[in-house]
């Protein structure tokens, strides 16, 4: 047995975990459910903890090299999301499985948020487009079951979902057959260095629909409209893992596609980033105006995305390996504070909407002015969304403004400083609602959160404390996170 | 003495440190109604902070301690590090906040939330000492952030409208200050790699400042206009009056020791200890700082004169104080720089008295506005004997310790021969004295007002309950020995005069 038969067990362990949930029912179910669950983040931590030790994996199904057989592998960037995928998959799973209300008591859960566990790991390892394209269709229906599982008011907004999500994905197949038909295979590596070697290739056309179809799933502004609906609508349970999960996969598949197989494109690259900047921006402003809870951190989510796709205009043109390190670093640990933390947000707005019977900001004034765990949790979840130390946020902040400023591109550094203070004030107007309310006026009586189940209420709080203790020593993630760095397939 | 305690040396900071979050996090733990456990930890916290700090000022004074460092980010380390300007800094927010504490027990007795406030409390005191032990700029504005964050619930304490919005206006300038710190800071580590303080400069900035004085200027600039919004800089003051919504002992710490005082040693830092007088010199951005300093000192005063409520005349009055210590640095003599270090020190003492008492008339008597304060002092002649101790000292009367201040500030303007700077501080002394002594005039001669005699359901004597008025008597003796005692070994100004020779001698 080598280490790199991790990489398969990593994705067909949840697959056989979430058939068995179908299959069991009652009580059963939740087992399985959590047993599948633990086995599955064992594996996935196997193998960031392999790739942080050894270097990158690589494995040959069945023993056949591509382009007849298909290639999985794990380097730094699927580690750290594997590693996203295990802390907050399983946090959500222990939360869930406390009390059957948080996804609806339906018992679709388990096999579904298994299925979304095993589309993300596919996409995290798989080498291959075409694997990609079924992991990516694998987490959207998975994805789309669960936002469902919230009842007739999400049957809407998860039908918009699965159409947006839909059509991004064949955008996204017609990249990758294009690219068949440029290179003759769907190896990235070897399409990559097909493409690369080739200076008459154009990929203009492919990467286009790439950044469109992955945009769709990834919601990056002005394609986000689908987000907020679907991910406010949720169950309790269902939302960390849209929010911390699964807006990630398009990201991840867009990084592929651009430093590994079709090379960066300067013009595109200019269209990310005014994109990117848009999405913080008006995601920022767009998140003031909301008046439930959950739909100001669906819209943050908008905002953060906006960070991520960042990555594409700022390590355009840069050689030295030093920056490209930096840059990479820093927004894979924003993209990583982003998962943990708003997966913490949403599992304390669920516990508090629970709790309370609604999350209309003006209902829930002084709601939690005991201070408790869950309060405790969003208030250091927040701080990292908006990047204060000491936070992994702060941490991903710092490492991206560093490189930034040392490439000359204050532009960056005017939108991350743009960012935090809106984020701040987004994130403070719920915050403050929701903890503070003057002692003499009782407008409303405060909420118990003491009499949910010790799961609900210290769940959003051990979360957000991986995340501020994360940022105590960012040193070794953001190492973790460039190994076997991709810097580009084609000039 | 620590081969006494067995701690090893470097650890010493994180003790410190450790111990104030420590007790910030069973306050949280404890419920609500665990009244006498959560002010046994509380002051049993502060009380072994205070000793230790007294058991080590001996030994810092020697020589500095070795510094406790961890990974942080990729090429920059989390340095905690005890020297002689952050044992200065330190002693003083341990010894304010132990009598705060006292003070805020007995004041905020009976009202909700007290759990919350005090856990707020004791984390607001570890980013003070997080501040005064940080080793370098980063460790800095981490402290620096979590003293912004900390404080916010401590304003906004009492949920009223009112001070949700002064909160939140707070929250704003401090975050957006911090972010303006956090590009200097990064640019400076771009440039020169993380910057550990060292007295009077570091080489690394001195050779940055020399090859490119246009970025050296810049980054100057970033982080003083970053600090300057705690320092309640001119034209960055405007949260400062508005902040007096927080609780009295709020804002007796807020304007004494916690956030304005965080800015303004962080400006030491930077100038002392990052870029070194004689390279900030040579930049050309003192006289800049140092005619802003005298705009905040003049301006400050002017504003304070017009205010009739009386804790927002005190905050005005701190915009003023305040910057005298950022003119003393500005100077960039020996003895400017021993008079705007000591002023951290002598301003914070009288300031807290100030606050203390007029949180005590507002209490005892229901007493607000300066015009109701006449004849005061009948009712309540020990909180008023305080309050005009810590008055005269603002006006710089001898012996008292904004005197001693004055005087060193004068002396360093004329030793950096800048004697027009005498003129400020002369015309600051006449506003200071125009808008305290019509206060300490009325409060003794005047007949007494309406709402000072029928305050308090009768008309005798009537003082606080010892647990609030001590704290106001205690600090009131400390601004008076810092002036009378100022020459004695271990007094402010002793070890001020130390702090500046050694940045001077580099």
């Amino acid at each position: 047995v080598t280490p790199d038969l991790l990489l398969p067990a990593s994705v067909l362990a949840p697959v056989t975990a979430a058939c068995l949930a179908a299959l069991v029912r009652g009580r059963a179910g939740v087992v399985v459910g959590l047993a599948g669950t633990l086995l599955s983040a064992v594996l996935a931590l196997a193998v960031a903890g392999v790739v942080a030790a050894d270097g990158p994996l690589r494995h040959e199904l069945a023993g056949w090299s591509p382009p007849l057989g298909i290639a999985l592998r794990a380097d730094g960037l699927s580690a750290v999301l594997l590693g996203l995928t295990a802390v907050v998959g399983t946090a959500t799973a222990v939360y869930a499985a406390s009390r059957s209300t948080t996804y609806g008591g339906h018992r679709g859960f388990w096999p579904l948020s298994l299925l979304l566990w095993a589309g993300m790991a596919g996409v995290l390892v798989t080498a291959d487009l075409f694997n990609t394209y079924v992991a990516l269709e694998v987490v959207t229906l998975a994805a789309v079951g669960l936002v469902l599982l919230g009842g007739r008011k999400a049957w809407g907004p998860a039908l918009r979902y699965l159409l947006v999500a839909v059509l991004g994905s064949m955008l996204y197949l017609l990249a990758v057959a294009m690219v068949y038909g440029m290179t003759g295979t769907l190896d990235m590596a070897q399409a990559g260095s097909i493409i690369a070697a080739d200076p008459a290739a154009d990929t203009r056309w492919p990467l286009a629909l790439a950044v469109a179809g992955l945009g769709l799933k990834g919601a990056l502004l002005p394609l986000h409209a689908w987000l907020p609906p679907a991910h406010a609508s949720a169950p309790a349970a269902v939302s960390p893992l849209l929010s911390g999960l699964v807006v990630k996969a398009g990201f991840v598949v867009l990084v592929r596609l651009w430093f590994e197989v079709l090379g960066p494109d300067p013009g595109v690259a200019a269209l990310l980033g005014g994109a990117a900047t848009a999405a913080v921006v008006v995601g920022g402003v767009l998140a003031l105006v909301q008046r439930t809870l959950k739909r100001v951190v669906a819209y943050s989510t908008v905002a953060q995305i906006g960070y991520f796709f960042l990555l594409f205009p700022v390590t355009l043109g840069v050689e030295d390996p030093d920056l490209q390190r930096a840059l990479w670093g820093g927004v894979l640990l924003i993209v990583l504070a982003h998962g943990l933390a708003k997966a913490a947000l949403f599992l304390a707005a669920g516990s508090l909407q629970l709790a309370a019977g609604t999350d209309e900001l003006t209902e829930i004034v002084g709601a939690a002015r005991q201070l408790g765990s869950t309060t405790v949790g969003m208030m250091l979840a927040a701080v990292s969304l908006v990047g204060l130390p000491i936070s992994l946020g702060f941490s991903g902040k710092w490492l991206l403004l560093t490189g930034a400023v040392q490439t000359d591109q204050w532009w960056v550094v005017a939108l991350v400083t743009a960012g935090s203070l809106l984020s701040a004030a987004y994130l403070l107007r719920p915050l403050a609602t929701v903890l503070l309310a003057s002692d003499t006026t009782q407008e409303v009586a405060p909420v118990d959160l003491d009499a949910l189940p010790a799961t609900l209420r210290h769940v959003p709080l051990a979360l957000a404390l991986l995340v501020v203790l994360l940022g105590l020593n960012a040193e070794w993630l953001a190492a973790l996170s460039v190994v076997g760095l991709p810097t580009g397939g084609a000039p | 003495v620590t081969q006494l305690l067995g701690i090893p040396l470097q650890v010493l900071p994180l003790v410190l440190i450790g111990l104030s979050l420590l007790a910030g996090v069973v306050i949280f733990l404890l419920p609500e109604r665990a009244r006498g456990v959560r002010t046994t930890v509380n002051l049993g916290a502060a009380v072994l902070k205070v000793l230790l700090l007294v058991l080590l000022l001996p030994a810092v004074l020697q020589v500095d301690l070795p510094a406790w460092r961890s990974p942080l980010l990729p090429g920059v380390d989390l340095v905690l590090r005890i020297d002689t300007l952050s044992l200065l800094f330190a002693s003083l927010s341990a010894v304010l906040w132990l009598v705060t504490t006292v003070y805020a027990v007995t004041y905020l007795e009976g009202r909700p939330n007290r759990r919350r406030f005090f856990g707020f409390f004791s984390l607001c005191v570890t980013a003070t000492v997080g501040i005064s032990f940080a080793g370098n700029l980063v460790t800095f504005l981490l402290f620096y952030e979590m003293l912004t964050l900390v404080t916010y619930p401590l304003v906004a304490h009492y949920g009223t409208k009112a001070s949700l919005k002064a909160a939140r206006l707070y929250l704003f300038y401090a975050l957006g200050g911090g972010l303006v710190l956090l590009v200097g800071i990064v640019w400076l580590t771009s440039m020169v790699g993380p910057v550990e303080f060292s007295a009077g400069g570091v080489p690394a900035v001195a050779a940055l400042a020399d090859a490119n004085p246009g970025v050296a200027t810049w980054i100057f600039v970033l982080l003083v206009a970053g600090l300057g919004v705690k320092a309640a800089l001119v034209p960055l003051h405007g949260w400062l009056p508005r902040a007096m919504v927080a609780p009295a002992p709020v804002s007796a710490l807020l304007h004494a020791v916690a956030v304005v005082k965080a800015g303004v040693f962080g400006i030491a830092r930077v100038l002392e200890d990052v870029y070194g007088p004689r390279v900030a010199e040579e930049l050309g951005v003192l006289l800049p700082l140092l005619l802003l300093a005298c705009l905040t000192v003049v301006y400050g005063s002017v504003r304070a004169l017009a205010q009739d409520d009386l804790k927002a005349r005190l905050a005005y009055s701190t915009v003023s104080q305040v910057s005298y210590v950022t003119l003393g640095l500005a100077l960039a003599s020996t003895a400017g720089i021993t008079g705007g270090i000591v002023h951290l020190v002598h301003q914070g003492l009288m300031k807290i008295t100030l606050f203390f008492c007029a949180g005590l008339f507002a209490e005892v008597l229901g007493v607000t506005r300066v015009s109701q304060l006449a004849g005061l002092a009948r009712r309540m002649p020990v909180t008023a004997t305080a309050f005009t101790v810590a008055a005269l000292g603002m006006m710089g009367i001898p012996p008292m310790a904004g005197f001693v201040s004055k005087w060193w500030l004068g002396l360093g303007a004329v030793e950096a021969g800048q004697p027009w700077v005498v003129l400020v501080l002369l015309a600051s002394a006449l506003l200071n004295a125009l808008y305290f002594l019509p206060v300490i005039y009325v409060m003794w001669f005047r007949a007494p007002s309406q709402a000072v005699q029928e305050g308090a359901g009768h008309r005798g004597p009537v003082e606080a309950p010892p647990t609030l008025l001590a704290p106001a008597v205690v600090t009131a003796t400390l601004a008076l020995a810092a002036g009378v005692l100022a020459a004695a070994p271990f007094s402010p100004l002793s070890v001020s005069q130390i702090i500046a020779e050694r940045v001077v001698a580099r």
